[in-house]
């Protein structure tokens, strides 16, 4: 009986410690390690004055050193723990990062602000590297349990919706602006899914057509290529002359709302920003269609137009919606940048915090930014997959 | 019948304005119910030719008549949709299912779904794939020996009088080649198309056709039975082309136990039944013996080979 219960588990041992994956679980370590004698918390009597920086008090160091070194030495001797200990220790850093900064702020003032420090960053990334380690762990031990190392996500859940972080720096900033957060982040919500479409709607049939012509393609892509390289800044100001010379000289225009700063500048920019992954993937995956499909297509009897609905799009449609997500990565980061010339988006509180010097505003607006591009792509990314499957590639 | 008249391609360089014929004054019955064979060296003409029976390429001098009617009287598509056709590549939509795959050409006809969906798993049936398993499978789930016969049902499902097929078996292992090989001719048995086929593999061209289209240099080179152009080579190209083993090729492609006759089988040398013909060749070489007994699956001896019997075989 306990030869038959034991197999298993050595097996598993065999697998965790055969791989690369236990310097993956002590580079994770590592960091923690560090962390648990780094402070945690700063804190300062309103938003931009000095501060002080606060350690972890005695006991809350002893256990972080215990659960850091807990992770690599799990993944030696009992690997299906791993996932649980790397999601428990990621989420412990937000939970330590709302009492500490809740037990900083005791008995002072409304504007005192305490933020995380490098304590609590280096921590999170080491417990990062853990999880993403557990992830990989599990895979390979094709564990029932393989979602354990998602365990961090309901933890981290449950830290948030308990106003446990409430105290934090941040979420205080947020709780200051936050009806002109939501219409900020609607704002850049907006703008990214706008450029988005345009570039869908002049990117798709331009694509279709470049495809089938060498020269075309050479040349759109060509162009397409030379606008990437142009830094998101400059394009954004080289816009606002042609922008306002054309709003002046047609009121219609004007009366639409389109001048030389504001949306209209930045919707433009960002367009031709997604244009490039848009034009190159779709010419990409609609020439990757296999000319034996298509000949077959043709020799069926299909008319052209038949040809490229029913066979040439759906085979191309994987490769080139991952190009619409990189298209939609790369503007969630343009759209940051369009405030500078008055179109709102996140990008107003990156730059409002940059400008008094606030590290707790910038996070505010490029966190949920960052989190943004990531939900975005895995939408898509999702979307890719089931057709993928539905259109039997994968 | 598929009659080619005077037929014609001619390429133009655009900037040397020089002229190449890929066909020139082809002239070309292809019998009813008989696979042709269209065998060349590449660069023949023999898939331009092909291709310019369903108007993928379009002559340039000459006519086509499918049973009388001349090609160009219809839209490509239409007569495409009538023509079935089979590729090397096999082409099958890998983001369909067997079963779509299969039903493309009635689909585009517009016939009827429950009677193409009955069709189509008569059609499985027909090349030997078992409904149940493969119907709702992907190609990419299948050996390339399934694909094509996929790619075959696929042709057939319109019920087309005329097969187009352009080094059909090319692309797999010679395994499978055999097996699909044996499969399609007694498919091709039952059903009679008039089958043009392109390749440039003799032995295929041997072992399938009933009749051999020789090309080089865009024009026919000789036009005939297998039997025809292995004994008497219109040309010194032809023979030359088909090789001084010409006959031990021929003979490959055929199986000891359908030429056997009748005779006394004692003291012979004993072969498989399933041996092809050339094999059993090789064997009275090696017994110095001038014929031997052809056993059956039993093990019992079922007849004779001889000598003469090769010597007239094919």
């Amino acid at each position: 009986m306990s030869a038959l219960s034991s197999a298993p588990a050595a097996r598993d041992r065999k697998i965790a410690v055969a791989g690369d994956l236990q310097a993956v679980f002590w580079l994770g370590a590592l960091p923690m390690l560090a962390a648990c004698f780094l402070p945690w918390v700063l804190l300062r009597p309103n938003r931009i004055a000095q501060g002080e920086y606060l350690h972890l008090p005695a006991s809350y160091l002893a256990l972080g050193l215990v659960l850091a070194l807990a992770v690599p030495v799990s993944a030696r001797v009992w690997p299906r723990l791993t996932g649980v200990l790397a999601s428990v220790a990621l989420a412990l850093g937000f939970w330590w990062l709302g009492t500490r900064t809740g037990a900083a702020l005791q008995g002072q003032s409304d504007l005192a602000r305490a933020s995380a420090s490098s304590g609590v960053w280096l921590w999170l990334l080491g417990a990062g590297i853990a999880v993403y380690g557990a992830g990989v762990l599990a895979a390979r031990l094709g564990a029932v349990q393989k979602w354990l190392p998602w365990l961090w996500l309901p933890l981290l859940l449950a830290t948030v919706l308990s106003g446990q972080l409430s105290h934090w720096s941040v979420i205080r900033e947020l709780g200051v602006q936050q009806s002109r957060f939501v219409q900020e982040l609607a704002q850049h919500l907006r703008l990214v899914l706008s450029a988005l479409g345009l570039a869908v709607v002049i990117g798709a049939p331009l694509a279709v057509w470049a495809s089938r012509r060498e020269r075309v393609a050479g040349t759109v892509l060509g162009l397409a290529n030379g606008i990437q390289t142009v830094p998101s800044l400059a394009l954004l100001g080289l816009l606002i002359a042609p922008l306002a010379a054309l709003s002046s000289a047609f009121p219609a225009l004007r009366a639409m709302g389109i001048s030389g700063i504001g949306t209209a500048p930045a919707l433009t920019a960002m367009t031709l920003y997604a244009l490039l992954p848009i034009l190159r993937n779709g010419v990409v995956a609609l020439r990757g269609v296999s000319p034996g499909v298509l000949d077959a297509a043709r020799g069926m009897g299909m008319t052209d137009n038949q040809r490229f609905w029913r066979v040439q799009l759906p085979l191309a449609l994987p490769v080139w919606l991952s190009g619409l997500r990189q298209a939609a990565a790369v503007l969630v980061g343009v759209a940051s940048v369009a405030q500078l010339i008055g179109a709102g988006g996140l990008g107003y509180f990156i730059f409002s915090g940059m400008q008094s010097g606030a590290g707790d505003l910038i996070l505010l607006g490029a966190v949920p930014a960052a989190l943004l591009a990531i939900v975005l792509s895995t939408l898509l990314r999702g979307l890719e997959s089931v057709l993928a499957r539905r259109l039997g590639r994968a | 019948m598929i009659e080619l008249q005077h037929l014609e391609k001619r390429y133009t360089n655009p900037q040397t304005g020089a002229e190449f014929y890929a066909v020139k004054d082809l002239s070309l019955s292809f019998p009813s119910g008989e696979i042709t064979a269209l065998l060349g060296p590449s660069g023949c003409g023999k898939t331009t030719t092909l291709r310019m029976i369903n108007r993928l390429i379009e002559p340039t001098g000459g006519h086509i008549l499918i049973d009388g009617q001349d090609t160009r009287r219809e839209r490509p598509e239409q007569l495409r949709r009538r023509i079935g056709y089979v590729i090397q590549q096999i082409g099958l939509f890998p983001h369909l299912t067997v079963a779509q795959n299969v039903a493309t050409v009635p689909d585009l006809l517009g016939q009827p779904k429950a009677q193409t969906q009955q069709r189509v798993l008569e059609l499985l049936e027909l090349v030997g794939l078992e409904p149940g398993r493969f119907a709702q499978r992907r190609p990419a789930e299948l050996s390339g020996g399934q694909q094509q016969r996929v790619g075959v049902a696929r042709a057939l499902a319109a019920d087309p009088p005329v097969l187009l097929m352009d080094e059909p078996f090319g692309a797999l292992d010679p395994l499978a080649r055999d097996m699909v090989q044996d499969a399609f001719l007694e498919i091709q048995r039952r059903l009679k198309k008039t089958i043009v086929m392109v390749t440039h593999d003799i032995d295929e061209a041997l072992r399938m056709a009933d009749r051999i289209a020789l090309m080089n240099a865009g024009a026919l080179a000789q036009f005939g039975t297998p039997d025809d152009l292995v004994r008497r080579p219109a040309s010194d190209f032809v023979r030359q082309f088909l090789g001084e083993d010409a006959r031990l090729r021929q003979l490959a492609g055929l199986k000891a136990a359908d030429l056997m006759q009748p005779g006394d089988a004692t003291g012979l040398p004993q072969i498989d039944g399933r041996l092809n013909a050339r094999s059993a060749l090789s064997i009275m070489l090696r017994e110095r013996a001038g014929a031997v007994a052809v056993l059956g699956e039993d093990g019992q001896v079922k007849g004779v080979l001889s000598w003469q019997a090769l010597e007239q075989a094919g």
